[in-house]
């Protein structure tokens, strides 16, 4: 029995995973237990999880494995002084000590902080290091139901890669070519993040949302950032951007180019200039995007396409090229950012390093992506206990049947069960849940609950075999990754008045018979269930469905604007309490809002700050 | 207590100029020169220039990722 504990570290979405003969069997994100969003630091806590779900100490595990290659990334940051200094100083100054203390002797650094978790750990000799692009790559091949795929990776940078295609076939995996810094898609379109207003490496899934609000009037623009191949390569004008060597993502050229200056979060309101910016950037994204996939599919002919990388989270853009019918099967790697590629460096070391057999599950690995902590009944009602709650212990069919009569009475509900998932997405375990036949609730769940944007949209999880009744895709899509359209018979068309209402006033305008998870442009972020990947949700749709002939209910992540993802039934209740959820549901704990202490009510809001 | 505060705030301060007096010395004395006559000798450190050619991929040597180096 071979252990291999996977890391990713010290840039953004530090996390942890532990592999077992090459099996997936726990991961989680830093920032679950810190409770700092996209916590960069050495993930101490992610690996005290994995490590204990495993029965494991630092010492036991056979092999260590960082996710990327730390001189690699130095000598892309030497040289890109070079290649602009005198200019770059003030970053420069900013770089170099960070690089002497946290990142240039990284295995020591790994080493010494591995050893704080176990004193019988004495030698650094099994610590490895991946390649960044190679661990997205391997994160979506190896887990993937496919035996031979072309994988596509792309985001802002790694080691000097932006954006890479990889062919893996059987146990195997091979970069065949890339796309280098400082030309990066994912780089490119946080540009546009950070001139919105939304904070880079965080806000993108904002100026996503936020884009089928506007019309596309910007693209020719910005094109001339950018030079664009036939085959969807690229290369972007550097005198538009600052990112390089200065400590902003764009140049005051590319102010200029638009007219107007970055909006101020803090003072300046979201126009239809900001819509119309994110319409475009998210139209000349969608378009690199297809051109790429479509010629290496020309290129190597290989019917099954995989995506890793923060790119690969551009649902919208996933839901297009699926559209196009270019691959014949495509699968996403749900943990797509630099978190996942801690599970990729250590599948990436199990197959192509140590040369392990594999064999392919029909249906992945990923379990789901049911991978992070879970609580026994026990556990929860002791801390709940502990914190004062008034809860109400039921049988699960009276659980179900209880929070569907909430749900169908428009109530809101934290819903907090099983195994925490790995990635940014909440899959039904540790999720707000609502009735999306309500008109008012997306605004009021916005508002009321998460604390964010009114524009913003939510995702409609949906049993898996009505699916194509509802939307005009039929295919799975467990991981929350593809975007499709309402089908016409369940759509409520908008009149020649309303279509000409300003961006979010169409929000108030009924445009399906699921409204609150309806998009301004007909569009849903479509999440399938099944009884497999987790029968527990499944059968509390299907309990709605039941009561209302509805087999959908609205799914957001369990937490307000800018926090982490709930991890312990403490967070859940902290989260509850803090908000105007009105039920919470944890294992067979039922907690009603009207029934608490208010004197447990705690100013929450603030304590997050906005992404 | 105010001396010692006064004290941490100076030393931190000393550490950080003569930090950045030393990072200075180092990017204007050797990385700025350096840079320059690579720019003379045009070579495109991070091809920053657009090409005719058809494509932007750049092929990956078939030297396999050795895991144990951090390189």
């Amino acid at each position: 029995m071979t252990t291999i504990l996977g890391i990713s570290a010290f840039y953004h979405d530090s996390a942890a995973t532990i592999i077992n003969n090459g099996q997936i069997i726990a991961a989680a994100q830093e920032e679950r237990f810190s409770r700092i969003k996209h916590d960069a630091s050495f993930p101490k806590n992610a690996i005290n999880f994995v490590l204990n779900y495993s029965n494991l100490k630092i010492s036991q595990i056979d092999q260590i494995v960082f996710f990327e290659k730390p001189l690699l990334k130095f000598d892309r940051l030497l040289k890109t002084y070079l290649a602009n200094a005198p200019f770059g100083f003030e970053s420069f100054n900013k770089a170099i000590p960070l690089w002497i203390r946290e990142k240039i002797f990284q295995k020591k650094i790994l080493y010494k902080n591995l050893r704080k978790l176990d004193c019988d750990y004495k030698s650094d000799k099994n610590i490895f290091f991946s390649n960044h692009h190679l661990s997205h790559a391997a994160s979506a091949f190896f887990p993937s139901p496919f035996d031979e795929a072309i994988i596509l990776t792309a985001d802002g940078v790694g080691e000097w890669a932006t954006t890479t295609v990889a062919i893996g076939k059987n146990n195997n995996l091979e970069i065949k070519k890339e796309i280098h810094f400082p030309h990066s898609l994912g780089l490119f379109y946080s540009a546009f993040t950070y001139y919105t207003g939304f904070k880079v490496n965080s806000g993108e899934y904002k100026l996503m949302g936020l884009a089928p609000y506007g019309e596309p009037i910007y693209e020719n623009k910005i094109k001339k950032l950018i030079d664009i191949k036939e085959d969807g390569t690229f290369r972007l004008d550097q005198r538009y951007f600052n990112y390089t060597t200065g400590l902003t993502m764009i140049s005051e050229k590319f102010v200029n180019l638009f007219g107007q200056k970055s909006r101020d979060p803090l003072k300046d309101k979201i126009t239809k200039f900001h819509m119309d910016i994110a319409a475009s950037i998210q139209k000349v994204t969608e378009e690199i995007l297809i051109k790429l996939v479509r010629s290496i599919q020309k290129e190597y002919k290989i019917k099954n396409l995989c995506l890793a990388g923060g790119v690969a989270l551009n649902c919208v853009a996933n839901g297009k090229i699926f559209k196009e019918k270019i691959f014949d099967n495509i699968w996403v790697q749900p943990a797509a950012g630099d978190a996942g590629g801690s599970l990729g460096a250590a599948l990436a070391l199990w197959y192509i390093e140590n040369g392990n057999k594999r064999t392919v599950n029909s249906n992945d690995d990923m379990k789901g992506s049911y991978l992070g902590t879970e609580y026994t009944q026990e556990e929860i009602e002791k801390q709940l206990k502990s914190l004062g709650a008034d809860y109400e212990v039921l049988n699960y069919e009276d659980l179900l049947n209880k929070t569907t009569n909430f749900l169908s009475n428009e109530k809101a509900v934290g819903w907090f069960q099983g195994r925490m998932e790995f990635g940014p997405r909440a899959l039904g375990n540790r999720s707000i849940l609502a009735d999306p036949r309500s008109e008012k609730m997306q605004k009021n769940l916005n508002l009321k609950v998460k604390y964010r944007e009114s524009f913003r949209p939510f995702a409609p999880s949906i049993l898996r075999d009505n699916l194509s009744e509802w939307f005009d895709i039929n295919t799975d899509s467990p991981y929350m990754l593809l975007v499709a359209n309402i089908k016409s018979d369940k759509k409520i068309e908008m009149t020649e008045k309303q279509k000409k209402l300003f961006g979010i006033d169409k929000l108030n305008i009924k445009r399906s018979k699921i409204p609150s998870v309806t998009h301004v442009d007909y569009s849903s972020r479509i999440h399938t269930v099944t009884k497999r990947t987790n029968a527990t949700y499944f059968d509390l749709i299907s309990k709605f469905k039941e009561k209302t002939g509805c087999p959908i209910l609205v799914n957001t992540s369990f937490n307000v604007r800018g926090e982490p993802i709930v991890n312990s039934p403490t967070d859940a209740f902290h989260c509850f309490m803090g908000t105007e959820l009105d039920f919470l549901v944890i294992g067979n704990c039922i907690l009603d809002k009207k029934k608490q202490d208010l004197k447990l009510k705690k100013n929450y809001i603030n304590q997050f700050e906005l992404d | 207590m105010r001396i010692k505060k006064i004290t941490i705030n100076f030393l931190s301060f000393t550490i950080k100029t003569i930090s950045t007096f030393v990072i200075a010395i180092f990017f204007f004395v050797f990385i700025t020169p350096i840079g320059i006559v690579i720019r003379l000798f045009k070579k495109d450190l991070l091809n920053y220039k657009f090409n005719k050619d058809k494509s932007y991929w750049i092929k990956k040597s078939n030297l396999k990722n050795n895991m144990k180096k951090q390189f």
